[in-house]
């Protein structure tokens, strides 16, 4: 998996120069050997003299998972030690201190001694510390007989079902907690709500990669719903960054409401006039449109201060309201567009529909707001404009052939 | 095009055919879209966003089928009736002309406003109203066309320098015979204040009636400019005199200030008021007469072309009429057409539902109707035209 080209001979020897392409790691629960600190020490395997215990019975049963792990062990100290001469190799080539050579210093010089134009980051050579590149291992300990210490260790799925537990805990605490400032008050507490528009649960396979175990589809279904119901009860903010470790953010944005590329608009509320309105800015090609929609309006759409009565194209007209067609809000919203940059009959209106989706977007259920994914209004454009080429009249154009 | 029919596509659905359940228009819906009164002259500002039916003999009378546009005619022909909207600036102008009387000074009145608001239609309107107040009506249906040069051009014998325009004067003479065919009796009673030579043989004497000159100019069509000038000047005394009220519309009124395709014999093109026909009209919008009044349309048409889709357009009577323009018509009253309030746009598709003008389900739908009044964004011409596909 992990020497998929013989790239370089000599960096290989010395480091471990990976292209890490499609070898990501999976996590294979391969435990390391026990440390010798540990007060919990391996019974060795029996050897046949005298009476079979309990105790030889399971290290029996252990020793090929004993023997896995020290070769585990082995392979990574072999590994350390090449990655390790290979940042030397790599700070003397380069010139600088090996001491000052950081992760960063040694990404930029395997840039710079083998540019790849490869379109796939991650088929572009890297060297990396092995800890990064191979699979983490979990430690499991065992007690003086050879049983293991986790508790859940014969549920095949500790990990899955420890995190079940939690939430169970977690639940049944903010439920105690509610109770009491229920008793206190006297009266049902009054709680800001987790705002659960804009993100999602993570999908299965996210599950399996951050517990380290393989995860079925009922167990899947089992972990959500056990987090819908824990965000939706009373004082589910104390527990936020715990329920939204497992939510990422929808357009391929981050927990903490950042999007790729965009932000997702805040909704704020007019001092004077008390309305909410939401800004945005969408893009298309090189056309901007910087949009502010405001809610509880007739549906007033102006665009650099004109009236959309004035652009007469019926498509264009049409794509300026598609997000307010798409969820059947015509007549609810009123926006004003600002356009900066070049742009026509088609431009101009792409990039004020994803300016208005976006603000849309931030009003919006989590269902409608999905409905605008889908329809694939919280998507920009990508394509540009292609350079024109040399000796060639435009982009992909060429000149007539001719004879003479 | 082919953008507009990829659009629609999705609101005409499945269903296209348009008599697919005919139903009888019930008297309730019938009510919400029906003014008060059919007379143009009863028109209340409580009938504003109604529509009043308007009698084809009238309309013949008036020319109205060969001054409509090519989506209108469709529309008629196929509704077979003629139902018109009484709007707001229809009954400010209205207001402006039941103050016409001998001892006022003649009225300008300028329409202007946005793309498809209704400029021209208000002119008909107004020069329907005036019709049926048995005024006598002059409409210019369209000052482009002998500005733009595709008619030939005749060198005026009565004022060197000028040009004539024989064919569109002609057209405008025989077009003011049928506009005021009941008036006719009444006209012809009105007599010539002086004697007209034309030419070596054909005058008109002193006394004979204002309508010979009319007949003159259509019979002989090399005369026909001197004839409409000579009629400008009749009708302005007669209607001062209380003989009649006159009512001269004209649609693309600015464009008698402003720059023609015109060519004189030295390749150049000729300035607008080098255009007899144009010299005459604006004689109309000099008040030194009584007992009537000019409304014009300003539209933007003689500066943007109509295939830029772009470019917005300037709608203010200054700008469109130009520092000339508006030294001539002021003093105006500037009437602006607008947009369809809610109220006239849901009368709008009332009627348009009622005589399956929108013929598919989805067009007829709650949802279609929405999407219908805000794509076409309350905008009259680009609602209809949007009933008209779906």
């Amino acid at each position: 998996m992990l020497q998929r080209n013989s790239f370089s001979n000599h960096l290989l020897a010395a480091g471990r120069l990976l292209f890490s392409g499609s070898g990501r790691t999976t996590l294979a629960t391969v435990p390391s050997t026990p440390s010798s600190d540990d007060h919990e020490t391996v019974v060795p395997v029996g050897s046949g003299e005298g009476p079979r215990q309990r105790g030889e019975q399971i290290s029996r049963a252990m020793k090929v998972y004993l023997a896995q792990a020290q070769a585990k062990d082995l392979m990574m100290q072999k590994e350390r030690a090449t990655f390790d001469l290979g940042k030397r190799h790599l700070a003397n080539i380069m010139g600088v201190d090996v001491a000052d050579m950081t992760q960063r210093d040694i990404n930029r010089a395997i840039q710079y001694l083998f540019p790849s134009g490869l379109f796939d980051i991650g088929a572009r050579p890297v060297m990396k510390p092995p800890e990064q590149l191979f699979a983490s291992m979990t430690a499991v300990k065992f007690d003086e007989s050879g049983r293991p210490i986790d508790s859940l260790f014969y549920t095949l799925r500790p990990n899955f079902y420890r995190l079940l537990t939690d939430i169970a805990r977690k639940t049944d605490a903010l439920m105690d907690h509610a109770d009491q400032v229920r008793r206190k008050q006297g009266s049902a507490p009054k709680d800001s709500q987790i705002i659960s528009v804009g993100s999602t649960w993570v999908s299965m396979e996210s599950f399996s990669q951050i517990l380290g175990e393989k995860i079925t589809e009922e167990m899947y279904a089992q972990l959500v719903a056990a987090l819908e119901n824990l965000m939706t009860i009373p004082f589910a903010h104390m527990e936020r960054d715990f329920i939204f470790k497992y939510r990422k953010m929808l357009g391929g944005g981050k927990s903490d409401g950042k999007q790729k590329g965009s932000f997702l608009p805040v909704v704020e509320i007019d001092a004077t006039t008390g309305r909410r309105f939401a800004t945005a800015f969408g893009g298309k090609k090189k056309t901007r449109a910087f949009v502010t929609i405001h809610d509880a309006g007739t549906g007033k759409y102006t665009v650099n201060g004109h009236g959309i009565d004035t652009v007469r194209s019926l498509q264009a007209r049409e794509m300026l309201l598609a997000p307010f067609i798409t969820l059947n809000k015509l007549g609810q919203f009123d926006v004003e567009a600002r356009t900066e940059g070049p742009g026509g009959l088609s431009s101009i209106p792409a990039a004020i529909r994803l300016g208005v989706s976006f603000c849309l977007s931030a009003f919006v259920s989590d269902v409608e707001r999905n409905q605008l994914r889908l329809a694939g209004l919280l998507t920009r454009d990508p394509r540009r404009r292609e350079r024109s080429k040399v000796n060639q009249p435009g982009a992909r154009q060429k000149w007539t052939w001719k004879r003479r | 095009m082919n953008a507009a029919r990829r659009s629609t596509a999705l609101l005409i659905g499945a269903s296209r055919t348009r008599f697919a359940s005919l139903r009888t228009c019930s008297t309730q819906t019938l009510r919400t879209y029906r003014a008060s009164t059919n007379d143009p002259g009863d028109l209340a500002i409580s009938d504003v966003g109604k529509f009043y039916e308007v009698a084809p003999e009238a309309l013949d009378h008036l020319q109205f089928k060969r001054n409509l546009t090519k989506e209108q005619r469709k529309q008629y022909d196929t509704l077979g009736e003629y139902l018109w909207m009484c709007r707001r600036p229809y009954l400010e102008a209205v207001n402006c002309l039941q103050a016409v009387r001998p001892s006022f000074p003649s009225l300008n009145v300028v329409l202007w406003g946005k793309f498809g608001t209704g400029k021209s239609m208000t002119l008909f309107q107004l020069t329907h109203y005036a019709y049926s107040q048995g005024w006598v009506v002059l409409h210019v249906h369209n000052v482009l066309k002998w500005t733009r040069g595709r008619d030939e051009i005749a060198m005026s014998a009565y004022k060197p320098g000028r040009i004539d325009t024989p064919i569109a004067a002609q057209a405008l003479l025989s077009e003011f015979k049928s506009m005021n065919t009941p008036n006719w009796s009444k006209l012809s009673e009105c007599k010539t204040e002086r004697a007209y030579e034309w030419s070596k043989v054909e005058t008109t004497a002193k006394g004979s009636p204002i309508t010979d000159i009319v007949d003159m100019g259509i019979t002989t069509p090399h005369l026909a400019t001197d004839c409409f000038g000579a009629l400008v000047e009749e009708l302005k005394r007669h209607a001062s005199d209380s003989k009649f009220k006159l009512l001269v519309t004209i649609d693309h009124g600015n464009s008698i200030f402003h720059s023609t395709k015109v060519k004189r014999a030295d390749a150049t093109y000729a300035p607008a008021m080098d255009l007899s026909i144009n010299q005459q009209l604006v004689k109309f919008a000099h008040n030194d007469w009584s007992n009537g009044a000019c409304v014009l349309v300003v539209d933007k048409k003689e500066f943007y072309p109509s295939h830029d889709l772009l470019v917005v357009p300037v709608d203010t009577p200054l700008e469109l009429l130009g520092e000339k323009g508006f030294e001539v018509l002021d003093p105006f009253i500037p009437i602006e057409t607008t947009l369809y309030s809610m109220d006239e746009a849901e009368a709008a598709y009332s009627y348009y539902y009622d005589k399956r003008w929108i013929t598919s389900d989805k067009g007829r739908s709650s949802d279609g109707k929405k999407e219908l009044l805000y794509i076409s964004a309350f905008n009259p011409y680009m609602f209809e035209r949007m009933c008209a596909i779906v």
